[in-house]
């Protein structure tokens, strides 16, 4: 069935490049937006808007009901979930299903069996996909937990049987930190997923997050992609992502990218969708799990194949064929994300809600700016703290970081702190520079402290002297430092740059 | 004169004249002929031909300034204002100590009560923003001589959390 209006059950950076797609493809939109939202980028840029609710997620975008209804006033054929808020929750899809409606993701069986990580490992043993040891049960009691974590032997991770998106993860050195990690990860599992049971998994030391997108259609073709590099994360959420890894070569590439075909086949999936492995030192790999919906990483595939994954996604929603065969899957150089994120890197990354003053985004070659955002926005508390991502394709991986470089030097946002400069942190220290990396590499990077640029903190000194004097004796008039409201033609300007589409 | 604080370190700095765009600057006891424009909304710097683009925004004790990707929190003090710090600095004492949250967000987990003690370093309050669960934890050994926050209570960025002697 051909789709010809979509609403899109989602908000900020990723409600616009699903938007886009389906732009290119002649399918209308259909915005859903909460109180708070009613002027952000995602409600203005569709062909129809739909209020939903107040502002917290559980008042809105996670409104089962009020979304349904919004698809049934619009008229809409489908629903794109996007990633987070309901794209994983198999009821949902129920409901979209007892309405009539097309859910662009996989079946529900396979959002059911996938989205619990206990099943999902249990599936994937028994079809001889490669599990990380530990219990393919829920541990539900502490005193079971404890002897559990005994017999696997420490260092455990505890993970949120219906987990996803580093949320309700902790790693535990010790019996002594045990009970204060599994209070923590099971009340952000609650906070997070509306289900606290939480189950062992034996911690790999310094492993590699390597994760391998694939595609697969109720005709049960399907195709696998080159890896995705994710080591960088911060406290389970990644941070930079890349496409290819450094770590893998085209044998095990492919090796990879069968087990992950494999693993789809055995959950009967059908739409595209990410597996994902821990690479050990030894080069062994490990199931993760499968994330049932559009990675927030996406991009780096899309710069290193020139597919379109979610053009590919709505297809198969479609109930096309897959038309790509696995040898069209060429891939092209090297691509890195950067998610920019409204957070402190200077403040233990704490949130940085608040309005965007002033906001430049990079261009130029070999440049793409999936953003949510644009001057004059606010970003608020109750979401997901990332406002855009900033990827960079290159000719080599070398390419490609120089490439990045340039890009964040470029990339200015005032009004709310963001990770930009922790990025440039990333891209100029050594060990990513080689290529040698792993779960491991935030965290040591926070460790070394490094010390900024001697040269240009003396400009900033001497800038800050001059700007006091300036406004010391009001020489300079117009000044706009306390601009609130800003010209109306600088928000669109703003704007337009937040669309930005990619340069190449 | 000009006290400016970045990162740990304090400079002085002289503004000795000005010709239209350029300022003479006195830094560390060099002399430095600063050409500062603004443009619509940033600066540009040219220093002995060399050429810097800076973004800036007030701060509460200074300026935010951006830089080729590049973000600096700076300090300024005029000298009536170090004056007034040095002369403050010298009644300082290691009294109770209030901790407040520097983000909004909600109270999911308040773990010590009202005249427990706590070592340094220890999870007194567990906060979530954005999804996330930040533990707020006890900056020194001593006593929560006053807890100001309850389990489920939405905080606002500034609120205080609890005071610690």
């Amino acid at each position: 069935m051909k789709i010809k209006k979509i609403l899109i059950a989602n908000r900020s950076e990723i409600a616009i490049r699903i938007a886009r797609a389906c732009r290119e493809m002649g399918i209308k939109t259909v915005a859903v937006y909460s109180e708070i939202d009613r002027n952000s980028l995602h409600t203005r840029y569709m062909d129809e808007a739909y209020y939903i609710g107040k502002s917290p997620a559980s008042e809105s975008y996670l409104k089962i009901d009020k979304i349904i209804d919004a698809a049934l006033k619009s008229g809409a054929d489908a629903i794109h979930p996007g990633y987070g808020f309901l794209a994983e929750n198999s009821e949902f899809v129920k409901e979209c299903e007892k309405n009539g409606i097309i859910f662009i993701g996989p079946s529900r069986d396979s959002i059911y069996l996938l989205g619990n990580k206990t099943r999902a490992r249990t599936k994937m043993k028994s079809s001889g996909v490669p599990i990380v040891p530990g219990t393919t049960e829920p541990v539900r009691n502490y005193n079971l937990l404890e002897r559990e974590a005994e017999k696997i032997g420490y260092p455990i991770m505890l993970k949120a049987a219906a987990g996803g998106g580093g949320k309700g993860i902790r790693l535990v050195k010790n019996g002594n930190e045990l009970k204060s990690a599994f209070e923590i990860a099971s009340s952000e599992a609650k906070a997070a997923f509306g289900d606290d049971t939480i189950y062992i998994e034996k911690a790999i030391i310094n492993p590699r997050h390597i994760e391998v997108q694939i595609a697969r259609d109720n005709h049960g073709n399907s195709l696998w992609f080159p890896e995705r590099e994710c080591s960088i994360q911060r406290r389970h959420q990644k941070v930079l992502e890349e496409s290819p890894s450094a770590a893998i070569d085209s044998r095990l590439r492919e090796k990879i990218g069968r087990t992950a075909v494999k693993a789809a086949d055995a959950a009967g999936y059908n739409s595209v969708g990410t597996v994902e492995f821990l690479l050990d030192e030894k080069y062994n790999f490990y199931f993760l799990e499968v994330n049932t919906r559009l990675q927030v990483e996406h991009p780096v595939t899309e710069m290193v194949t020139g597919i379109d994954l979610v053009k590919l996604q709505i297809e198969i929603a479609e109930d096309k064929p897959i038309e790509l065969t696995q040898d069209n899957i060429k891939l092209n150089g090297h691509a890195i994300e950067c998610r920019i994120y409204a957070e402190d890197p200077e403040k233990s990354f704490r949130p940085s809600p608040g309005k965007v003053i002033g906001l430049r985004v990079p261009g130029g070659i070999g440049i793409r700016n999936d953003n949510g955002i644009y001057e004059g926005a606010v970003i608020p508390l109750f979401y997901d703290p990332i406002i855009g991502k900033l990827i960079a394709w290159g000719d080599s991986r070398t390419q490609a970081i120089e490439r990045m470089r340039r890009a964040l030097s470029e990339y200015l946002v005032k009004g709310i702190k963001t990770t930009i400069s922790f990025h440039h942190k990333i891209l100029n220290d050594q060990s990513f520079i080689d290529g040698s990396i792993s779960t491991e590499f935030v965290e040591n990077l926070l460790k070394t402290e490094t010390e900024p640029d001697e040269q240009l903190s003396e400009i900033a000194v001497i800038a800050a002297a001059i700007l006091s004097e300036i406004n010391k004796s009001h020489i300079v008039t117009g000044d706009n430092n306390n601009r609130q409201t800003g010209s109306s033609n600088w928000k669109n300007f703003g704007m337009r740059m937040g669309l930005c589409q990619q340069c190449l | 004169m000009y006290y400016v604080g970045l990162k740990e370190r304090e400079n002085k700095v002289e503004i000795n004249g000005r010709r239209g765009s350029i300022f003479d600057v006195k830094i560390d006891g060099k002399l430095r002929q600063v050409d500062f424009v603004k443009a619509e909304n940033s600066y540009s710097l040219i220093i002995d031909g060399k050429s810097y683009e800076i973004d800036c925004e007030k701060s509460k004790n200074g300026y935010d300034i951006w830089m080729g990707g590049n973000y600096f929190q700076v300090s300024v003090l005029s000298e009536a204002q170090k004056r007034i710090q040095l002369s403050k600095k010298g009644k300082k004492s290691g009294g109770p100590q209030i901790i407040e949250t520097e983000m909004p967000g909600k109270i999911v987990l308040v773990k010590k009560i009202k005249g427990e003690t706590v070592k340094k370093g220890e999870t007194v309050v567990v906060l979530e923003a954005m999804k996330m669960q930040n533990e707020i934890l006890s900056p020194k050994d001593g006593t929560i001589e006053e807890m100001y926050v309850k389990d489920t209570q939405t905080v606002e960025a500034s609120d205080k959390l609890f005071k610690i002697k």
